[in-house]
């Protein structure tokens, strides 16, 4: 091999080399990408595990500390008024004035204990989370309806739905938020919610006939705002829509996977 | 067969006058016609009219050449984000705008081609690229380098760049000293094929900007 075959030899090697190098670029370039994309799916899942153990967590507190209250409340203020109630009742006084006045204080401690114990009953007795979805929301709609401030009609067309304590307490939250809103802002004569499902998840749609808002007139407060985390938190979907004088609409959509969300871990209210 | 380059040429400055509408408002592609056109232009010279330009083909390449590698750095100063890889790009292209005028004036004959300033341009083009894919890696959640058109249209120049920088730099050696025209001729049939792959990878990247009907 004479001198000029070996110079054209090492030019074309190294045009092979530099051109291997130029594809290994690409190669490292998609391989890397591939990895990123893979750990920053890790990353989300982690994120949202976290946030639903996160959740699950307060949830738990939340229960926990409103049976506690509820229970200190039943066995100690209420025994302590009960106490009180049978200590006016013995009381024999001469004066007939006194025992008018005596009278009207056994009333109000008497009607304090009632109290005391629907609070108490509300606070420590959760079981009511042991009813449908579907059962829920005509409760709360039932009651917006018996204070005759407004119509709510409520439309169902699903069969009971299977879903976590975390999901039913959720959306009820939502769907409430929403009905006291209608009912404080929009002075609104009529409100229509529809519970409707397919294969891909469950639909809960809200809507009155009230003034609307925009979002020049809309009131400052933090209720949309804890509707959309809470839709964010169980991983819905939440759309609300409003314009001056067309009402205002709210639609919230639960994917399937998300309906049995925290189910593992499904609170035993009622325990 | 080197001939067919020219045909090559202007078919990817064809695309990208037919492409000009989206990338009118890309500050970076709308040089690429600017760029094709005086390729385009130096090659019909050289291909269609030999005689007339043969004595001056050495001159026009040691023109066209340099003025073809600013444009490119340029082209990757305005693609680049990050503000020290644009100073890097003007300092390199400082560096080599000073060095082609002293390798012109001083250590090039008249009739041969500056391969020291086709070396630095190209090594700059090569590392600006390389920065371009750096910052193209920074967000694969976000932006999908594999979908961009830009991407393939740099990772053609940057193949041809590499692949083609041993051949330019011994281009001297290997037009006028080599006595085996044999083997320069493998060499050309080699070179004819990265700048195949060049002009056809920058008229796909145009055409397909075209179908895609959004602006880059």
């Amino acid at each position: 091999m004479d001198d000029s075959e070996e110079g054209v030899l090492l030019i074309a090697t190294t045009m092979v080399v530099l051109t291997a190098f130029a594809l290994t670029v690409l190669a490292v370039m998609i391989i890397y990408r591939k990895r990123k994309l893979q750990h920053a799916q890790e990353i989300t899942q982690i994120n949202e595990k976290f946030s639903r153990e996160l959740l699950e967590a307060q949830l738990e507190v939340q229960r926990q500390t409103m049976q506690h209250i509820g229970r200190e409340i039943h066995d100690h203020v209420g025994q302590q008024l009960t106490l009180a109630f049978l200590y006016m009742q013995q009381l024999q006084p001469d004066d007939p004035k006194m025992m008018d006045r005596i009278q009207s204080v056994t009333t109000i401690i008497d009607e304090s204990i009632v109290d005391l114990r629907n609070l108490s009953r509300s606070l420590t007795n959760t079981s009511f989370l042991d009813n449908d979805l579907d059962q829920l929301i005509k409760l709360e709609c039932s009651k917006v309806h018996s204070a005759r401030r407004c119509e709510v009609n409520f439309q169902c067309s699903t069969s009971p739905i299977e879903s976590s304590g975390a999901v039913k307490s959720f959306v009820v939250r939502i769907l409430q938020e929403f009905l006291q809103n209608s009912l404080k802002h929009s002075q609104c004569k009529a409100i229509v919610v529809e519970l409707s499902s397919d294969v891909n998840g469950i639909v809960l749609s809200a809507m009155d006939d009230g003034k609307g808002f925009t979002e020049d007139n809309r009131q400052a407060g933090i209720g949309l705002a804890n509707m959309r985390k809470r839709a964010a938190m169980i991983g819905a979907d939440l759309m609300i829509e409003s314009s001056h004088q067309q009402g205002t609409r709210l639609r919230l959509f639960i994917p399937s996977q998300q309906l049995t969300f925290a189910h593992a871990t499904q609170y035993r209210y009622s325990g | 067969m080197s001939t067919l380059i020219t045909y090559f040429e202007i078919a990817a400055f064809g695309a990208s006058l037919v492409a000009w509408p989206y990338i009118q408002k890309s500050k970076h592609l709308r040089l690429f016609p600017l760029l094709l056109f005086i390729i385009v232009s130096v090659e019909i010279c050289l291909t269609f009219f030999k005689e007339q330009f043969v004595f001056y083909n050495s001159i026009i390449y040691n023109v066209q050449v340099p003025l073809q590698h600013l444009l490119y750095l340029y082209i990757l100063y305005l693609a680049l984000e990050r503000k020290t890889f644009r100073k890097f790009i003007l300092l390199s292209s400082a560096i080599f705008i000073f060095i082609t005028v002293i390798t012109s004036i001083f250590f090039t004959d008249g009739n041969r081609i500056n391969t020291i300033a086709y070396c630095t341009g190209s090594i700059f083009i090569i590392i600006g690229i390389l920065m371009k894919f750096h910052e193209m890696l920074q967000n694969p959640t976000e932006f999908n380098f594999l979908k961009n058109p830009f991407f393939y249209i740099l990772f053609a120049f940057l193949l041809f760049n590499v692949g083609t920088l041993p051949y330019f730099t011994m281009g001297n050696w290997l037009y006028y000293s080599l006595e085996r025209k044999d083997i320069l001729i493998v060499l050309i049939n080699v070179m004819s094929i990265f700048n195949y792959i060049l002009y056809s990878t920058y008229s796909m990247a145009f055409v397909w900007m075209i179908l895609k009907k959004e602006s880059f």
